[in-house]
């Protein structure tokens, strides 16, 4: 298992460097340069000119092919690419081309935001997903299992902004309980230490700042719930239906055991393998930033942030934000792995 | 995993970094490009007659899209059978027009950044550095711009050029109207619209100054029932530094906490006395002395004076400045005073004594004024530069200035607020403070202004301006318009080099219709380039009818009796 752990964190290194290549190459395949974000309607060749010396821009992207010719050895490697790998290797992500803010001190403060934001909904998500997916496989073609997996395939189909609208308009606009949107009202301050509200304002004794910021992330957690909310109770259904179906349970209520101890001895345990790769890639999916929640909500976090980054090509965002979800995702997955190995004990790493 | 495996990939990634390091070209156009280009070049290609439109919503154009499409009718609807084209994100499509490859019609506009005609005409029709050969203005030659869609008319270049040299306001006035008849007259753009910018408020809020050009005024603002006022927009500011910023989000917030030696009228363009209380040129236009305002301080205490203006001005204009750093873009400075260090237009400015500086000029330049009460000419309190560095400007220090609003903090991406300087030369402002607060999303913003979030906010979609109008706890309000949403043609296309065809495609356009539609009461049709608020529009331009039949007709003339489908590319044009 150990050697199993040691394996795979060895085996991240050259996904990342991949995924800094193919993001480097990618975004500069796009038309269009921060030069030209940057200046807008009232760019003058020079400036762009200018602003491509300044930024680096001119430099090649991956080896100096002239360089070569001349003998320039330092020079051939002095690329785009290069000077990026080598600041990464300070753990340095550069800084913003508009903002001039380093890209780490951002991240700092948005990718809490989107945890934050990501890790509520999916808690709304599982909490209500898997009973709601265990009593439907139960109480098979009854009533409430139609109820219940026509409410999940509304869940998982319903289009996010158009569900954050209405919440807005009903919850704070209607009937004024809760506020639009941003993650604190205007006045209000939570020392910073995770920079995660909820938890820093409870470790500080805040109770106001936490009631504030929950007030703040309720209705767009409930909105990110929706779509996971509805595939976990659909994949735990149908997990729960094919092992419901297995002899062993036949079996254990032949013996005469309870229903519900079967249920949730026997079956949920083996049915549990689905439910967590789904989990699992669904997390991934919201750690990643909900690009429309964020923006409906105003919520400051990394999917709206990449997204501008991207429509400004902010090179240095995109690249430290990819960067950061691509760890995500590969240390989700791996939890994910390990967590197969607790729940079957037939899986083994080795 | 096995681990052969493993050492496989990454042997092959290697691999493939080298290879593809290896063929990837520099982002600079080689000569490779000249060599290969005359092989694959086919004389006069024909392509489908294209409109292409904008990716994003501007305030000249509120829906891009469906107003394209409202064209296009318009135009089917007289012989030109156009396609509509989305040629990808904003800056690809600010990229392909630079590089003159929209081949066909596009949508741009432009938002006047001073006032002045100078700054609408120029950046557009006026001689571009390399057409300056020699020393006679008279004989210099405009060469058509690929960012123009390859448009030159020396004939308005040379006049603007006499317009921006010459300090008598009447001649310029006339030189301008002129400039706007020989552009009318050559169709070089079918002018669209203009458009007043709404903003919308909640009833509690008064005495917000909405400015058509330069930051809005905010100390006169009242809000019933709050200490603070509230106000929402779409984007961050980008950098509080107004000297190395370009964006209307950051001029938002400088324009309260620095002041400008002018500063423009409130609700005109017209540049009046800010921190200097007179400024005055000589005879031939090229030395102004400035006398400025006393007693003033800044927010950190230092003394306002004439080394201030002097420290902000060098610290923009030399590239050696202790305070002018290689990370950051002085865009306007470049594109006002013509240049850095040597080529700037400012040559010098002097201490006359503590109060009192005195500009040298290069040569006269007429819309100094108006220059000079740009944001992005604020003066910041040296002291407070020096401290910061490098870090001027951005989120960690904020800006310190001597306006009517402090700065308090800055969580990007969320908010910033500002608070009342009680000390502020021209009386304390009535609000204590200032949250300007993100929200992205245009209907988000209008609920937010609903449910009592936000106090005010800018650009609402047309939907939302009606139920706003309609509400009796919501008002408009309106930013004069200081812009124009222009449809440009590629003159590298054969067809419209044609004046009859741009004539009958300008003829075509019902504007009228597309205002009533998509402006509603807040765009007017474009009869000049230069809005009606400006000095310099032409009120004896004779509009272009909408007159489909008359297009029918000029496009007959033309030789296209059976309208227009299909359009050639000059083989001269595309070869850069």
């Amino acid at each position: 298992m150990i050697r199993y752990i040691f394996r795979r964190i060895l085996s991240v290194l050259p996904t990342l460097i991949g995924v800094t290549f193919v993001i480097f190459m990618f975004q500069r395949l796009i038309p269009g340069d921060p030069a030209i974000a940057m200046l807008g309607e009232h760019a003058t060749d020079e400036s762009i000119e200018r602003i491509r010396e300044q930024l680096g821009l001119n430099r090649p992207l991956f080896l100096d092919r002239e360089a070569l010719v001349d003998d320039d050895i330092p020079g051939f490697f002095d690329s785009q690419y290069m000077r990026y790998m080598e600041r990464l290797s300070h753990l340095d992500l550069g800084d913003s081309i508009h903002r001039r803010i380093p890209v780490m001190e951002t991240l700092k403060l948005r990718f809490p935001a989107t945890v934050e934001l990501s890790l509520l909904s999916m808690i709304i998500a599982v909490i209500i997903g898997i009973p709601v997916g265990i009593v439907s496989a139960s109480r098979r073609n009854t009533a409430i299992d139609s109820i219940s997996m026509v409410g999940s395939l509304i869940g998982v189909s319903m289009p996010i902004f158009w569900l954050g609208i209405m919440e807005i308009m009903l919850f704070a606009v209607i009937l004024q309980w809760l506020p639009a949107g941003a993650r604190l009202s205007t006045g209000v301050e939570i020392e910073s230490i995770t920079n995660l509200y909820l938890i820093d304002s409870l470790i500080t004794g805040n109770m106001e700042g936490f009631a504030d910021a929950l007030s703040h992330i309720i209705m767009p957690a409930v909105a990110l719930a929706t779509i996971p909310m509805g595939i976990i109770a659909r994949m735990t259904r149908s997990s729960m239906l094919d092992v419901l179906q297995e002899d062993y349970i036949r079996t254990a209520k032949a013996k005469g055991l309870g229903g519900r101890l079967v249920l949730f001895r026997h079956a949920l345990k083996n049915a549990a393998l689905p439910v967590v790769t789904i989990i699992g890639l669904q997390a991934g999916t919201l750690l990643a930033g909900a690009v429309l929640t964020e923006t409906i909500f105003s919520w400051p976090g990394i999917g709206r942030w990449i997204y501008d980054a991207i429509l400004g090509r902010d090179y240095p965002i995109v690249q430290g934000g990819t960067l950061l979800i691509a760890i995500v995702f590969i240390g989700v997955n791996f939890l994910v792995d390990i967590l197969y190995a607790l729940l079957d004990p037939r899986i083994r790493y080795k | 995993m096995t681990k052969k495996l493993f050492y496989i990939l990454i042997a092959l990634l290697l691999f493939s970094s080298l290879v593809l390091g290896a063929c990837a070209t520099t982002p600079e156009p080689t000569e490779e490009v000249v060599v290969e280009e005359p092989v694959e070049e086919v004389v006069g290609e024909k392509i489908p007659l294209t409109l292409y439109y904008m990716p994003v919503t501007r305030f000249y154009y509120p829906s891009p899209k469906e107003i394209a499409e409202g064209m296009a009718a318009d135009m089917a609807n007289a012989g030109f059978d156009v396609q509509l084209e989305l040629a990808g994100d904003w800056p690809t499509y600010l990229g392909l027009r630079r590089e003159g490859n929209l081949d066909g019609l596009y949508m741009l506009g432009w938002g006047g950044d001073n006032g002045d005609p100078d700054n609408f005409l120029n950046y557009f029709f006026g001689f571009a550095g390399a057409d300056k050969v020699g020393d006679d203005p008279s004989t210099w030659v405009k060469s058509p711009e690929a960012r123009e869609g390859w448009y030159a008319n020396t004939e308005v270049a040379y006049l603007l050029y006499q317009a921006a040299i010459n300090p008598d306001q009447a001649a310029r006035e006339a030189m301008y109207q002129e400039v706007e008849a020989l552009l009318h007259e050559d169709v070089a753009r079918i002018w669209v619209a203009h458009n007043n910018t709404p903003l919308v408020f909640s009833s509690t809020v008064s005495g917000y100054v909405p400015q058509p050009v330069g930051a809005d005024y905010f100390e006169g603002v009242v809000v019933e029932g709050s200490d603070t006022f509230v106000f929402g927009r779409g984007g961050d500011s980008v950098q509080l530094d107004p000297a190395v910023v370009t964006d209307g989000e950051s001029f938002r917030v400088t324009g309260q906490v620095l002041e400008p030696l002018y500063q423009y009228e409130p609700g005109s363009t017209k540049p009046i006395p800010a921190l200097a209380e007179s400024c005055t040129a000589n005879a031939e236009s090229t030395e102004w002395v400035c006398v400025l305002r006393q007693g003033v301080k800044f927010h950190d205490g230092t003394d306002f004076n004439a080394d201030a203006v002097i420290f902000n001005f060098d610290r923009q204009r030399y590239t050696t400045h202790a305070q002018h750093y290689e990370s950051q873009v002085y865009e306007y400075y470049e594109y006002m005073w013509g240049g850095f260090d040597d080529d700037s237009i400012i040559t010098a400015v002097e201490k006359v004594d503590d109060f009192t500086v005195k500009f040298v000029l290069a040569e006269p330049l007429a819309p100094f004024l108006a220059n000079l009460a740009m944001d992005i000419f604020a003066i910041s309190s040296p002291t407070a530069m020096e401290a910061a560095g490098e870090d001027y400007g951005l989120p960690s220090n904020g800006a310190v200035g001597t306006g009517p609003f402090k700065f308090v903090e800055w969580v990007e991406g969320d908010h910033v607020t500002v608070e009342a300087n009680v000390d502020y030369w021209d009386g304390a402002p009535t609000v204590d403070q200032i949250v300007f607060r993100v929200i992205a999303d245009d209907s988000a913003r209008f609920l937010a202004l609903q449910a009592g979030d936000i106090h005010g906010f800018e650009q609402a979609v047309v939907e939302d301006l009606v139920t706003a109008e309609a509400a009796d706890d919501l008002y408009v309000m309106t930013r004069p318009a200081l812009n124009t949403g222009y449809l440009a043609f590629s003159y590298k296309i054969v067809e419209f080099q044609d004046v009859r065809i741009r004539e009958a495609l300008a003829h075509a356009i019902n504007r009228e219709g597309l205002i009533e539609n998509f402006y509603g009461a807040y765009g007017e049709a474009a009869v000049n380039f230069l809005p009606p608020l400006i000095w310099g529009h032409n009120y004896d331009i004779v509009d272009w009818t909408y007159d489909p039949e008359l297009s029918r007709e000029l496009l007959a003339e033309a030789g296209f009796p059976d309208g227009i489908s299909e359009v050639t590319i000059d083989p001269a044009y595309g070869t850069e």
